[in-house]
């Protein structure tokens, strides 16, 4: 850039020194003027104007003091000649004087104390306001000349022509500071209210817990440059840790639980705004600077700690607000994927417990056997959950058939499995040249053994001889199956022995009963007649001899079909505890 | 769906990840698993040249917060090079500068790391 050079002082020699000193004066008043007016960047207006002045009236130290706009706090803006350390701190100071002054005792104007004790400290000796439209921007503070002179009317004059100049220079660089301060801040929201949106749509999109987690820390750490992270969810077993970076939570989890029990909102906070106590010791201690809890509907679900921003900077009220929008995102995707999970697996086990159901439906006889003069029938209805019934009808050698109902303890899996295993130990064990009570024996060795002390069954054994025309059974603790003559009689075929798998050796009775024509046996699983309707009363046994008195001349697949009817009808929609099983038998001829 | 994409080579011994597209909260994770394989690999010391990304996220810009710590430690670091000025906006909106260092090329950011290695050699 080229200067603007002062008229050389040849044109006329009658020219005083003072005149020339004038023309000197406002030659450099001009390339001030210039210089100032060129740019709009505060910093380098000041540098120059202290250049100047410190040039012009060889002064070794400057200092400029600008008054903030928003509170009136001189702060340093521009030194020369005064280590940084050595810079005052913003202070404010009232009745800032409005022309140039001089420190020594015979000011004309009375100077505030703080200002002359800041510039005391410093060794400055003048100041020069500066001057906008009758309002003091700053200060120019200026120290002793090196040559001796004292500050005359002349230089005042000067510097009160510069401070004027500078006033306008200084007043458009702040305006523009001002823009671009607001610009920056415009700019920073939009920022951050297009991560907010991002995440918005990121975390709405997903289903998956550790990817919430993931796109909301990731977030976080970038908006506000964090490393040291973690986070930690409530979950009905306790406190757990999913994330950490950087920070030493484990020692916290309890105490965030307890701490965050109470807490009513979503409203991130800061640590040390914490009321005093453990929780605020130990967050502290382990370096958390923010706790954000991931609160919704009424509920805190995790809570996500910050650290320190890397950089050093303080977290601001703004980002607590947009740290609560975010968490509340998050907590409401993380609700969301535990919803879905829970369904999930949910729905998984019902899957398999379907296939559990359809196995252990296929381990029931399908077609039932009708040996000559004889019918039968036998169903089996299994509650929503997997049961343990199981019924089974076999023929063996010598014109006999094998009959077992039985009811497994329990319900679900566990039923299911040894319901099959009995199905399978006794589809072996009957074609053995066992008696009857031996094969109860074997039975209740191998539940026994194999089970639990909780885990037994009811079962009712038979062998029916159909060219004797006899019915051999063992009744371990089953409900009593009904013996029905054609007479309307009615015996009850009772216990010869106690439940299977109860002891481990035990010596199973057998009994013997002879079958005349149209002699009805119905055996039963306890699901019949403890069927409840909506006050929660039983089917009872009672009702259900009655019944099968009354329709005992139906053939058996029309009785059991009129026996189920008439339980649902009693118990209704209502969803039954317990599987139904039926097995009836008619000698016929 | 914003499209990112990330190219690892190596020069000079140096990791250069030329991203791609857009860095955001759908395609950070994407970019992390980039990034942990190069640290698996126990090298840390790259060059992201942004030349081609086109926009980043909060969520991009906290992958790289998410890894710079234990690279320093081991001594590397991440350097940014040829970043558009509309991308170059974002970090330093968000402060990225006082933090990481920026240069206009690739054979800039390269050179540094060499000019690091020669230092602590003498």
């Amino acid at each position: 850039m080229k200067k603007s050079k002062p008229e050389s002082a040849d044109t006329s020699h009658t020219i005083s020194d003072e005149t020339s000193r004038s023309r000197v004066e406002l030659a450099s008043l001009l390339e001030i003027s210039q210089a100032l007016n060129r740019s709009l960047e505060l910093g380098d207006i000041l540098n120059r104007l202290l250049l100047v002045i410190l040039g012009r009236l060889m002064i070794s130290r400057g200092l400029v003091l600008l008054r903030e706009p928003s509170n009136g706090l001189l702060k340093p803006a521009c030194a020369r000649g005064i280590k940084p350390a050595a810079l005052p701190e913003p202070v404010l100071v009232q009745n800032l004087p409005t022309r140039f002054f001089h420190i020594r005792p015979s000011s004309a104007q009375p100077l505030p104390d703080a200002l002359v004790g800041l510039m005391k400290q410093r060794g400055l000796v003048a100041g020069l306001p500066i001057v906008h439209q009758d309002r003091v921007l700053g200060l120019v503070l200026l120290g002793p000349r090196l040559n001796g002179d004292t500050f005359g009317e002349e230089e005042v004059r000067f510097l009160a022509s510069l401070a004027s100049l500078a006033g306008m220079s200084i007043h458009n660089a702040l305006q523009v500071a001002q823009i671009q301060s607001v610009n920056q801040q415009l700019d920073f929201r939009i920022q951050q209210l297009r991560t907010l949106f991002e995440l918005t749509q990121a975390l709405s999109s997903t289903l998956n817990t550790d990817q919430v987690l993931k796109t909301l820390t990731y977030a976080l750490m970038g908006q506000f440059l964090v490393n040291h992270h973690a986070v930690i969810l409530f979950e009905e077993a306790g406190p757990l840790l999913v994330r950490s970076q950087g920070l030493e939570a484990r020692p916290l989890l309890s105490l965030l639980q307890e701490g965050l029990a109470e807490c009513k909102d979503g409203r991130a906070q800061m640590v040390r705004a914490l009321p005093a106590g453990p929780l605020r010791k130990a967050l502290i201690h382990a370096g958390v600077e923010v706790l954000l809890p991931l609160f919704h509907q009424e509920r805190c679900s995790g809570v996500v700690l910050l650290g320190g921003r890397a950089n050093g900077q303080p977290y601001r009220e703004t980002d607590l607000e947009f740290l609560a929008t975010l968490g509340s995102q998050a907590a409401i995707s993380l609700e969301n994927a535990r919803l879905f999970s829970a369904s999930l697996e949910k729905q998984r086990m019902e899957e398999e417990l379907n296939v559990a159901r359809a196995i252990q439906q296929r381990l029931l006889p399908g077609k039932i056997v009708q040996p000559p003069g004889y019918r039968m029938a036998g169903r089996n209805v299994p509650t929503r959950q997997v049961g343990g019934d199981y019924f089974d009808v076999i023929p063996v050698q010598g014109h006999r058939i094998a009959l077992m109902v039985a009811d497994v303890s329990g319900k679900g899996v566990p039923a299911a499995l040894l319901m099959a295993n009995l199905q399978a130990a006794f589809r072996l064990i009957i074609h053995e040249p066992l008696s009857l009570s031996e094969m109860a024996g074997r039975l209740n060795r191998l539940i026994y053994q194999n089970t639990a002390i909780e885990q037994f069954a009811t079962a009712f054994l038979a062998l029916l001889d159909v060219a004797a025309h006899t019915l051999t059974y063992v009744n371990a603790g089953h409900n009593y199956p009904l013996l029905v003559q054609a007479n309307g009689r009615l015996t009850l075929l009772k216990s010869t022995g106690t439940i299977l798998g109860l002891l481990p050796e035990y010596q199973f009775q057998e009994a013997t009963v002879s079958l005349q024509p149209q002699d009805l046996l119905v055996i039963y699983t306890d699901g019949i007649n403890e069927a409840v309707n909506d006050r929660q009363e039983e089917f009872g046994e009672d009702r259900l001899r009655k019944l099968i008195q009354q329709k005992a001349h139906l053939p058996p697949e029309q009785l059991l079909a009129a026996i189920l009817n008439e339980v649902n009808r009693y118990a209704g929609d209502l969803p039954q505890a317990d599987d139904m099983t039926l097995l009836i038998v008619r000698r016929e001829a | 769906m914003a499209k990112f994409e990330v190219q690892t080579t190596e020069e000079q011994g140096i990791v250069v990840l030329a991203l791609q597209g857009y860095l955001d909260a759908h395609t950070a994770p994407e970019f992390e698993k980039t990034l942990q394989k190069v640290i698996n690999q126990n090298q840390y010391r790259i060059v992201a040249d942004l030349q081609q990304l086109r926009y980043i996220s909060s969520a991009g810009l906290g992958v790289f917060m998410g890894f710079i710590e234990e690279i320093r430690e081991k001594g590397g670091d991440i350097r940014f090079c040829s970043t558009e000025p509309k991308v170059y906006k974002i970090f330093e909106l968000l402060g990225f500068p006082a933090l990481f260092r920026f240069f206009p090329d690739r054979q800039g950011a390269l050179a540094s790391f060499q000019q690091d290695a020669s230092n602590q050699e003498s």
